[in-house]
């Protein structure tokens, strides 16, 4: 059977750290999810059809905050820009793509699936369909488990459950910040968002800490470029 | 509620295949497109840190500490579940104590 290269260990490894990735992040969004007070059927129904780890994170902190739909599609829109180039970075690295296995990768390309598509070029057609469906099983799983486990919980685990959402939030934002100029969009974002929060300032304003975050990284990009030609 | 909700899933979904797809089927041979790909890293960091700091429901010396360890678990291992996991037990150890 053609595993990753041609390599069994590599293929085994890599549904494991799908698995130790997808897995507990499900159980935290299912969990907090319940916490929230969001039914379950729209927190599987998330898990089956938004997909997506940072839209579905992103819609627990605006449900949180008082929702507002035009701003959730709005962030929902941003956040999953970045994967419209990955299928066409995919496409640029193998000549055997149809239109079929764009139907049928394309709806469950997340980050990781794509990381691996890229950085393993031989990887069999096959193989990368078993992989974005084995990480889809994972993360619905995952939630499912967050679901159930949390009605056997105690009242003082539902309090302390609270913080799992900002935790989740600094789990995803740490790996992102790779340098000096990710570094100073969070600080900002953070910084105007403590702010607005200290100001009592409605949910909705939660756009303008993340608009100016992203203005702030890409003008200390551009000053940086600047100084160093 | 309920409504808005439904609406609000449905909406979500078709963006969320429509965003993964129709790029993929009109841009095959596109090019990475590195440039843009940062400025939309940059934004998932602007709005992770935001939501963040929206979502702490109280800026207790407590929550301080367990996000600070956090923190520290997030630079070292980069794993999300374990970040959850450790900011949960040490509030829990702060709160026995």
């Amino acid at each position: 059977m053609p595993y990753l290269g041609g390599r069994r260990s590599t293929i085994v490894n890599t549904l494991l750290v799908i698995s130790a990735g997808y897995l507990p992040s499900g159980i935290a969004f299912g969990s907090i999810s319940t916490a929230l007070r969001i039914p379950g059927i729209y927190t599987i129904s998330l898990s089956l059809f938004v997909y997506s780890g940072a839209v579905q994170s992103a819609f627990l902190g605006y449900w949180a905050a008082g929702i507002d739909p035009a701003s959730i599609i709005l962030t929902a829109f941003l956040l999953n820009l970045r994967h419209t180039f990955y299928g066409a970075h995919i496409e640029t690295l193998r000549g055997d793509i149809r239109l079929r296995d764009i139907i049928v990768i394309g709806p469950l390309l997340t980050d990781e699936v794509y990381a691996i598509a890229v950085s393993y070029p031989s990887l069999s057609l096959p193989n990368l369909h078993g992989l974005s469906i084995y990480a889809y099983f994972n993360w619905i799983a995952g939630t499912a488990i967050g679901i159930i486990a949390i009605y056997y919980a105690p009242s003082v685990v539902l309090n302390i459950l609270f913080l799992a959402l900002p935790a989740l939030f600094l789990g995803l934002l740490v790996p992102r910040i790779r340098n000096g100029f990710g570094l100073v969009t969070a600080i900002t974002s953070g910084v105007i968002a403590l702010a607005g929060r200290l100001l009592g300032l409605a949910p909705y304003f939660l756009i303008v800490p993340i608009l100016i975050g992203v203005i702030t990284g890409l003008t200390a990009g551009k000053i940086a470029k600047r100084w160093s030609e | 509620m309920s409504y808005v909700l439904i609406y609000l899933l449905a909406a979500l979904a078709l963006l969320s295949i429509l965003q993964r797809i129709i790029p993929w089927l009109f841009y095959k041979r596109l090019k990475s497109g590195n440039s843009l790909e940062k400025t939309f890293d940059l934004f998932a960091i602007s709005a992770f840190s935001a939501l963040l700091v929206y979502n702490v429901q109280s800026l207790g010396l407590v929550t301080f500490i367990s996000l600070a360890v956090a923190l520290a678990v997030a630079m070292k291992f980069h794993n999300i579940g374990l970040t959850v996991l450790v900011a949960l037990a040490v509030l829990s150890v702060s709160l026995i104590i």
